[in-house]
């Protein structure tokens, strides 16, 4: 009631202080920054895999196995999306920035088509076009993982 | 023998709906990152839920007035206003993801996108809390929601090292790969989706509806000393299950998808239908209970008659303010918001406003002039004063804790 | 006037001097329920030093459960008195002022 408006306008400004900095600091493509999004997509393709092994074993279905296609997609779209919000200002760093936004995009490029397999795979991965189409995507999703892990061993991230 | 099954359905119950969206998200999530070592959290919230269910299942029954006619008693007419603005809040919230949780059971069910199930979901719950009646909602959920005990089914079925489970579980310390400041974060979610606020609105206003009297008290008590601690395990089962399929793949958990993986892994096709049919249940469940705890707690702070008891029409505010909460519920979900991240802050939300719940009913239930001889013993008064404690201290770190790790990225 | 508008303001005594404010009002009743309500007369205000905030109950003797939460408010309300309708000179929208002269009693009620 009776607190001046004094103290209110220190914690005010003390407040706008802290945005400040908070929104000023992590804007570069460094090793930190890169360390969240990359671990998201790591997660994603990683959960994608499981789910096609899944399906080849026929121990789950093709509506819910395309669900966590389709959901890991949306978490790899919003990292790309995250990277692509760094700015870069060294060279090294924007090398650093479209190896990292490379890797996202084949991951990406295999979740897709991931997700098509899973969802056209509704006769059962009993039927042998089906089943191979399973392994193939399963090649390039594990291409991918590959892929993303060498470039975050390489950069320091993990 | 008809008491005896009374019983035993309301334990069964209490079981099935003692898990919602936020335990079943929050769990497989921490089971992801942190493996079992934030177990003890579990346990530290169902004794506390259990402690003030039964506190205000009391009141309930003795003074017949439920939690928020006593907030607004006791609080007087402002600060019991500022209560009703953040409980109101994040009933809201809870509900978003609840009906969020029915459409993405759905989802998985189907492969049709959630957004499209999320006008079905709201119709489906709107039409049972307009007409069924309270104890055949309350029993249907639960008994249905029940099916969730393929999380533990399929714990048993993985095989993992109970051994080491049982190490993270009982000496907990922090992943390598986590922050301290992340594994605590992720302890106050866990506690928020434990002690919700709105079991205890949900509870109290039920003993209401169900015209509870002293004598029932025994059975009550029963049903909230088994029922809850028997949810919590079922909680540690989700939790578990992450973390033997999910957290050794370095898979952490963003999506219900994800959380369905191990249970497909461990039980096949037959499991994964089992699991949606629980999660569609405790969600929807869930849903009825938040919709109905908005309409509660509106409805008693203002003085409206409340109640499935009466008809609608007798009961027309009540019905009005539930079906605005809904529809905000879904305006919300329709901007395209990921219902697990409404989810995620739903129940560290929670965690901040637990204050405002349960200091009145630590309060009334001390009262003689609402309790008569009724009132908290020693035991239960040393208790509450223990938890109120950790839920200061849960409520005034979560917010700072929220900044400082971004919201547990 | 509203008496929610009351609940906060500042109470000065005779001279000018800032007590507190108020944080309650006393009614009593009566009568017993009649052909109309029973009649409620203001009794007088409850003055805090420190603050306007709800006794939550506590302003009854006799409670003083649980343990660290009844002493905690009773703590922080130490020092409030119950001033009389009668020893209120002015009551308006600047605060309430005091007679000089006013007679604080225990803000305590007893069974």
């Amino acid at each position: 009631m009776s607190k001046s408006p004094r103290f209110r306008n220190v914690v005010l400004t003390l407040l706008v202080v802290v945005a400040g900095v908070l929104a000023g600091c992590s804007q570069q493509p460094s090793a930190d920054a890169l360390k969240g999004p990359a671990e998201e997509v790591s997660s994603a393709v990683r959960a994608a895999s499981l789910a096609v092994d899944l399906r080849i074993s026929d121990s789950t279905t093709a509506a819910a196995a395309s669900t966590a296609a389709d959901d890991m997609l949306g978490d790899v779209e919003s990292a790309t999306k995250e990277v692509h919000a760094l700015s870069a200002q060294t060279q090294e760093e924007r090398t650093l920035r479209n190896d990292v936004l490379a890797a996202f995009s084949s991951v990406s490029r295999a979740l897709l088509h991931a997700r098509d397999a899973l969802s056209s795979s509704s006769n059962g991965p009993s039927d042998g076009q089906g089943k191979a189409q399973l392994s193939t995507v399963q090649g390039e999703l594990r291409a991918a993982t590959e892929q993303l892990d060498s470039l975050m061993t390489k950069a320091g991230i993990q | 023998m008809k008491r005896l099954l009374g019983v035993a359905l309301g334990i069964l119950t209490a079981i099935g709906g003692f898990v919602d969206i936020g335990d079943l998200v929050t769990n497989a999530v921490v089971g992801s990152r942190f493996g079992m070592s934030l177990a003890w959290v579990v346990l530290v919230g169902v004794v506390g839920i259990c402690l003030f269910a039964n506190m205000s299942g009391r009141v309930a029954a003795v003074s017949g007035r439920a939690t928020f006619e006593v907030i607004r008693e006791r609080l007087g007419p402002r600060a019991g206003l500022a209560n009703l603005g953040a409980s109101f809040l994040i009933n809201v919230m809870t509900v978003t993801a609840e009906i969020g949780g029915i459409a993405l059971a759905l989802q998985l069910a189907s492969g049709v996108a959630y957004i499209l199930w999320v006008p079905f979901a709201l119709l489906a719950v709107w039409l049972v809390v307009w007409r069924v009646k309270f104890s055949i909602m309350e029993n249907v959920t639960g008994l249905v929601g029940l099916s969730l005990v393929v999380f533990a089914v399929a714990l048993f079925l993985l095989k993992p090292d109970w051994g080491a489970l049982a190490g993270q579980a009982f000496s907990p310390s922090v992943p390598a790969q986590e922050g301290a400041g992340v594994y605590w974060y992720y302890a106050i979610a866990l506690f928020g989706a434990a002690m919700t606020p709105y079991e205890v609105f949900f509870f109290s206003s039920g003993a209401v509806e169900e015209r509870w009297k002293i004598k029932d008290l025994a059975q009550s008590r029963l049903n909230v000393l088994l029922g809850f601690p028997l949810g919590g395990l079922l909680s540690i089962a989700i939790a578990g299950c992450a973390a033997v399929v999910l957290l050794p793949a370095g898979i952490s958990v963003t999506s219900l998808s994800q959380v369905a993986l191990p249970v497909a892994q461990a039980g096949g096709q037959l499991a994964l239908a089992v699991l949606i049919l629980g999660v569609v249940a405790a969600t929807f469940g869930a849903a009825l209970e938040t919709t109905l705890s908005s309409g509660y707690t509106l409805a008693q702070f203002f003085g409206w008659s409340w109640g499935k008891f009466r008809r609608p029409a007798q009961a027309a505010r009540f019905h009005v303010s539930m079906i605005v909460v809904l529809l905000a519920g879904v305006a919300v979900l329709a901007t395209g918001v990921d219902p697990i991240l409404v989810t995620e802050y739903s129940v560290v939300f929670s965690a901040i406003a637990l204050p405002l719940t349960y200091l009145p009913i630590l309060i009334v239930a001390n009262d003689p002039q609402y309790m008569g001889k009724h009132v908290n013993n020693r035991a239960v008064n040393i208790a509450g004063v223990i938890y109120l404690f950790v839920i200061l201290v849960a409520s005034l770190a979560a917010i700072p804790l929220m900044i400082a790790t971004g919201a547990g990225a | 006037m509203n008496l929610s508008d009351m609940l906060g303001s500042d109470v000065l005594d005779g001279a000018g001097e800032r007590l507190g404010e108020v944080s309650d009002v006393r009614f009593a009743l009566d009568a017993g329920a009649g052909q109309l309500l029973s009649p409620a007369r203001l009794v007088g205000i409850v003055v805090s030093p420190r603050t306007a905030s709800s006794f939550l109950g506590y302003e009854r003797q006799e409670i003083s459960q649980p343990w660290p939460v009844a002493q905690l408010l009773r703590w922080r309300h130490r020092g409030s008195f119950l001033v009389l309708w009668e020893d209120i000179a002015v009551m308006g929208s600047e605060g309430v002022r005091l007679r000089s002269g006013f007679t604080a009693y225990d803000a305590r009620l007893t069974r």
